[in-house]
């Protein structure tokens, strides 16, 4: 209901009705080739649908990285993994290695990117204090952009800078069906992951000591936490490129109107997440149209208040 | 018959000897209280008999040496109830104590009726049943180590360990859980700084001196205040009132 709303918004408006109109003509058979008919199936409908899933994966893997650091600042923006994913990618483009391995090299290259940065942060900062976790995320964060920059910097190419630069942004023009395809299986993938795993997770909350003494292979866990969750925001970066915050704000809001236990708070990261990023986008797309806002601007401008008021609520006293 | 042995067991951090040559037999189906000073050794005792630090050759329940038993099979018999807990969740009461079956449960399975049928048995043993459908977050400090309490006991293990467990709990549920131990019938060792609660309800007591066993034996017997006070710098008085035995300073 929501995407088909949603769909309605843009450069050009076009009434829910006729969205409707155009889907139930789809879903008969009855192919039209209207310039709305158009709009909607190559340019809309797949971007709505990439924002969706796209919104539910960062907040899942939000969602994964505050339970295996037992930290609820925790997110793939604040730890530095988008920021890895992206240096990664740019790195790949910019040096042509993305030619090389083509069409899987970006992927990789973000994948890549941001195993490194999550192993990077895991290891440092252990599960030490919420502080120390956050700050060194934003300290490889801060590196890992500065790195981005230099490559961007270096890069004698112009097209390859706008290529680049659009990973720094974060957006979702251009996204294309075969794109949604990926996101799904993704999607699909992560939440299989986390609930076959809904137990082991809940214990990990109870403290990693506490998880052990039950007999759970806590590092393990911890391994193929970091493997699941830097692949889906490889695929989520190098797509849409870094948005940041969703993946910290949703899950607490999840938490909020569901509860804790992983096997309800799935469900809850998964849809509000969804709903959230679709409606940022139709913001992004409509706020100063014809012109787009890059989504990561925009989910910036509106997480980090909220990101800078969790800290100060924590730390009141 | 011993379910933990511990042999020459000896930990040394920056040159600086934490346990020094450790011995002790525990008894099957006896509590026994570990006492002693602060800095005496008896939480990294607990660590090693939890395995929560490792060592070799030095710890052996029921015969085996417990580096080579894994965290899971560990589980099955052994359960740990720290000195503090670290819960970041805001879960359902009901929802941790369940969590004690985690060792019985199957791999991707939800946990069966029979597991909560048996968390809502230790629920009831101590005293929360009620609490039930609370948030961990609407809790006490002394609440939650109940919660806690129980989720060992849902574990239904051979040994409990708990490390100072009465840390929270007032005097009523201080007793309560004692009285609770005593009746799960099991083997259960115990850090404890109460010394009333320790000669009351204990069968056998380990004292620990600088990171050695001074005495080890009968709770009742070995727990006089001359030996206290050796131990602790402070004179003791110990006296009967109805049947029961204090130790006061």
């Amino acid at each position: 209901m929501s995407m088909v709303i949603a769909i309605g918004f843009g450069s050009i408006d076009i009434e829910t009705k006729l969205v409707a109109q155009e889907i139930l003509n789809f879903l008969r058979g009855q192919v039209s080739d209207s310039s709305n008919a158009m709009i909607i199936f190559d340019i809309r409908m797949p971007r709505i649908l990439f924002a969706a899933m796209s919104g539910a994966i960062l907040s899942l893997t939000g969602m994964l990285m505050q339970t295996v650091s037992q930290n609820y600042l925790a997110d793939p923006y604040i730890l530095g993994v988008s920021s890895g994913a992206g240096m990664g990618a740019v790195f790949c483009i910019v040096t042509g290695i993305a030619q090389f391995f083509a069409p899987y090299g970006v992927y990789v290259g973000a994948f890549l990117g941001a195993a490194l940065a999550t192993i990077i942060v895991v290891h440092i900062a252990g599960t030490g204090s919420t502080i120390k976790l956050v700050l060194i995320g934003m300290g490889i964060s801060a590196l890992f952009s500065a790195f981005t920059m230099l490559e961007i910097y270096g890069s004698k190419n112009e097209a390859q800078v706008r290529s680049a630069m659009f990973w720094l942004m974060g957006s979702f023009t251009g996204i294309q069906w075969s794109m949604v395809s990926i996101a799904l299986a993704v999607l699909i993938l992560l939440m299989l992951f986390i609930w076959l795993f809904r137990h082991e997770l809940d214990l990990i909350l109870l403290g990693r000591e506490e998880a052990q003494h039950l007999g759970l292979s806590t590092e393990r866990l911890q391994q193929m936490i970091v493997l699941v969750s830097s692949m889906a925001i490889a695929v989520i970066v190098s797509i849409a490129g870094i948005i940041g915050f969703i993946g910290l704000v949703i899950p607490h809001i999840a938490r909020f109107v569901g509860e804790s236990r992983h096997a309800v708070l799935l469900w809850f990261t998964a849809i509000i997440g969804a709903l959230v990023m679709v409606w940022a986008d139709v913001i992004a797309r409509s706020m100063f149209k014809p012109e787009e806002i890059p989504i990561g601007i925009l989910t910036a401008c509106l997480g980090a208040p909220i990101f800078i008021q969790i800290i100060n609520r924590k730390y009141k006293n | 018959m011993n379910i933990i042995e511990v042999k020459n067991l000896s930990y040394v951090i920056d040159e600086k000897k934490i346990l020094n040559g450790v011995n002790a037999n525990f008894t099957a189906g006896k509590i026994t209280a570990i006492i002693g000073a602060n800095g005496s050794g008896k939480s990294t005792l607990m660590s090693f008999l939890s395995k929560t630090r490792h060592c070799s050759e030095s710890v052996y329940f029921k015969g085996q040496d417990i580096d080579k038993i894994s965290a899971r099979e560990y589980a099955f018999q052994v359960s740990v109830l720290p000195q503090q807990h670290k819960m970041t969740a805001d879960f359902y009461v009901e929802d941790v104590v369940v969590m004690g079956r985690f060792p019985y449960k199957k791999r991707f399975r939800d946990y069966t009726a029979e597991d909560r049928r048996i968390a809502q048995k230790a629920m009831a043993s101590v005293g929360i049943t009620h609490l039930a459908r609370r948030k961990l977050s609407q809790m006490s400090g002394g609440e939650i180590q109940r919660v806690l309490i129980a989720k060992a006991l849902a574990q239904e293990p051979e040994l409990i360990l708990m490390d100072e467990p009465t840390n929270h709990l007032d005097v009523k549920y201080k007793i309560a859980l004692m009285k609770t131990l005593q009746a799960y019938g099991k083997t259960v060792i115990i850090v404890l700084h109460d010394l009333s609660l320790a000669v009351q309800y204990c069968d056998e007591v380990v004292v620990m001196v600088e990171g050695g066993v001074f005495a080890h034996g009968e709770a009742k017997k070995i727990m006089q205040p001359d030996l206290l006070e050796k131990i602790f710098g402070v004179p003791f008085v110990k006296f009967e009132h109805e049947g029961r035995t204090y130790i006061n300073y």
